[in-house]
């Protein structure tokens, strides 16, 4: 792994409030605040959160596709937000995206031919004869047979489907690829089967992920680092491994605790450490820690004072994060 | 006497042109008070299972050809509509994956959970308020006597799945069948909700079918396991022998293509192609065409649910080698 390929600094995405006829604008919400975060060349990062923690909204802004209200995205060394119309639509090549349902982000009425060979298109990359030798070559290394491109996306299984809406993010041989969950939406069998591809393309085609999920087990399986967020905002970052071993954020260990493990003799003596209330609207973020109405370790710091994300390679943004271990202690097996 | 028991299950589908059959000859018992899994992939049939149990499938297109579907020694297939309407509500109740399409939209929440007991359990509409009240709060809404005049698109997602259980549960049913109940909803709290609906089941002893996809939700929370393929069980056993040592390749290969939260794993096996279409099942055993161990006759003749160890069943022609094999 060597040196940043993705800085992101300081990044806020704030959608207004408005009321009235005349829209008048009365708030903010900052689905996305004050997010910085570095990924390095070739690892795959995974952002883990529930709905409303703002993954998604931070993966768009950090792609430019929704540009943030304030930060900036320094990718491979250029500062996307200085750059022109043409300029952005050419480093845009780079930056592809892999989204949940390949259902609603596959045209129907397309040809999976077509699919795939659109962006080599309309980048100017192929045409003709080399385009339909280019899909080819990509319904391959998706592991597609090369009849595929004459059908439609109907008459593919979900993980058919997202075979395809990869072959397409590849097309324009990107180094940068962010991943929606990409496997939420499919079976058992069938999501091993994605996640396996996923990695060897990775390795083969030396890319960069950015993975989005909310499946713990799926992320310490894909992820080389883990970035855990709450409300809009990073609340833990660190190695997988030592993210699975060591977590530090009452947050991160709640989340842990509630993933079931496929396994009912560990099932059995585990302990769920349980949280009070459901996540607040974004709305309506309490002051201090943005967790501390749900934090079993809260104390009144917390409910006055944001902690920020400190720490090197295992940075964590809780006052309490001393007292990790023991609550983790608390809902290991025994 | 099992609470339910279910033979040779058949329900068929007739399409445009065709007649599928997406529960195909299951037997199914349930204990008083015990939680058993149907855990499957989509198509599997394991949904239209449920529904054919409950007979909420409309006809057509469904039809359930055959069978029997015994509660407290009863054929619910043969019962008609008024008994079985007494059964269903009162003894018999379910919890969905969308909670929307299970509550009325324009009316109260209140009203929705007096209507059923008023009606089951003959309370007075003062009687059957205060237990609403007290159902809201066993299912921990917070606020729950003004929650009742609030409709249900003013919950969010977990909270409404925990309107729907308190429905579920206010007749004090003897059997709850849940499908897919927290699959649309965050981690924590799928955890808070499948916890809740475990302790109210143990205090109430009401028996629970789980149906869903997740074999870790399996394995917290149910003692038996059914594994369905392709609208037949092909495996059925007490979860902890089950995810010990599973005998049917297709549990197996499930179990090795699930990652894990609890520890570091170099590689998936995933299970190679794709569930088969359920208008062109293959003749023989359906998971063949993925199958590691198939021989000729698993292509040519289907496996029938075989007791190969204590409690434990099996639908494969190999299962036998592979216990041979694997037991010193």
């Amino acid at each position: 792994m060597s040196g940043v390929f993705v800085e992101v600094e300081s990044l806020t995405k704030a959608f207004p409030i408005t009321a009235g006829l005349m829209r008048r604008k009365v708030g903010e919400v900052r689905a996305v605040d004050e997010v910085s975060l570095s990924i390095r060349r070739g690892e795959t990062l995974a952002l883990v959160g529930e709905s409303g923690s703002g993954k998604t909204t931070l993966a768009r802004a950090i792609l430019h596709v929704e540009p943030a209200t304030s930060g900036r995205v320094v990718f491979d060394g250029t500062d996307l937000a200085a750059l022109d119309a043409g300029q952005l639509r050419a480093i845009r090549r780079r930056l592809q995206m892999v989204f949940q349902d390949p259902y609603s982000s596959l045209n129907p009425r397309m040809r999976v031919g077509a699919i795939i060979a659109e962006p080599l298109v309309v980048h100017g990359l192929r045409s003709g004869r080399a385009a339909i030798d280019e899909v080819r070559r990509l319904l391959a290394l998706v592991g597609l047979p090369p009849d595929a491109a004459e059908r439609f996306p109907h008459e593919f299984s979900g993980g058919q489907r997202q075979r395809v809406g990869i072959a397409r993010a590849l097309a324009v041989t990107p180094d940068f690829i962010v991943a929606d969950e990409p496997v939420s939406a499919l079976d058992v069998s069938i999501q091993a089967q994605i996640l396996s591809l996923l990695e060897e393309l990775r390795e083969r085609l030396k890319l960069t992920y950015l993975f989005i999920g909310h499946d713990l087990a799926v992320i310490r399986y894909i992820a080389t680092r883990v970035a855990v967020m709450y409300l809009g905002r990073i609340v833990e970052i660190a190695d997988r491994d030592d993210l699975f071993a060591r977590p530090r954020h009452p947050y991160t260990i709640s989340l842990l605790s509630a993933a079931p493990v496929p396994d009912p003799r560990i099932e059995a003596t585990r302990q769920r450490l349980a949280l009070k209330g459901e996540i607040p609207s974004p709305v309506a973020r309490p002051a201090g820690c943005a967790f501390h109405p749900r934090c079993p370790l809260a104390v009144d710091r917390c409910r006055r004072e944001r902690p920020d994300l400190s720490g090197d390679r295992h940075a964590v943004a809780c006052w309490r994060s001393d007292e990790a271990p023991a609550l983790l202690a608390a809902a290991s097996p025994r | 006497m099992a609470l339910l028991s279910v033979r040779g299950l058949k329900t068929q589908f007739a399409l445009r042109d065709r007649t599928i059959t997406p529960v195909d000859g299951v037997d199914l018992e349930v204990e008083p008070g015990e939680t058993t899994a149907i855990v499957g992939e989509s198509g599997s049939g394991k949904s239209v299972f449920a529904l054919s149990i409950m007979r909420l499938l409309p006809t057509p297109p469904a039809t359930i050809t055959g069978g029997q579907v015994l509660f407290e020694g009863r054929d619910l297939l043969t019962m008609d509509e008024r008994d079985l309407r007494a059964v269903r509500g009162a003894k018999l109740a379910m919890i969905f994956q969308e909670p929307m399409t299970a509550l009325n939209p324009v009316l109260t929440v209140g009203r929705q959970l007096t209507e059923a007991m008023e009606r089951h359990r003959g309370l007075t509409p003062r009687q059957a308020t205060a237990r609403a009240g007290d159902l809201l709060k066993m299912v921990e809404i917070p606020d729950a006597a003004a929650r009742l005049r609030a409709f249900p698109h003013q919950f969010s997602g977990g909270m409404r799945q925990r309107v729907m259980i308190a429905m579920a549960l206010s007749c004090e049913p003897r059997l709850v069948i849940a499908d897919e109940p927290t699959t649309a909803l965050d981690v924590t709290t799928q955890a808070e909700i499948l916890d809740l609906v475990r302790r109210l089941c143990r205090d109430t002893g009401t028996a629970m079918i789980l149906i869903t996809h997740d074999l870790g939700v399996v394995a917290r929370y149910a003692s038996r396991v059914n594994v369905m393929y392709a609208g037949r069980l092909v495996e059925q056993g007490p979860a902890e022998a089950l995810y010990g040592r599973p005998l049917h390749p297709y549990t197996r290969g499930l179990l090795a293509s699930v990652p894990r939260v609890d520890r570091p794993l170099a590689k998936l096996q995933p299970i190679k192609g794709t569930p088969p279409d359920p208008a062109k099942l293959p003749p023989g055993c359906a998971f063949a065409p993925r199958c590691e161990l198939a021989i000729e006759r698993c292509r040519g003749e289907r496996p029938g649910l075989e007791l190969l160890l204590d409690n434990r069943r099996a639908a494969c022609w190999r299962a036998t080698e592979v216990l041979a094999e694997a037991s010193p």
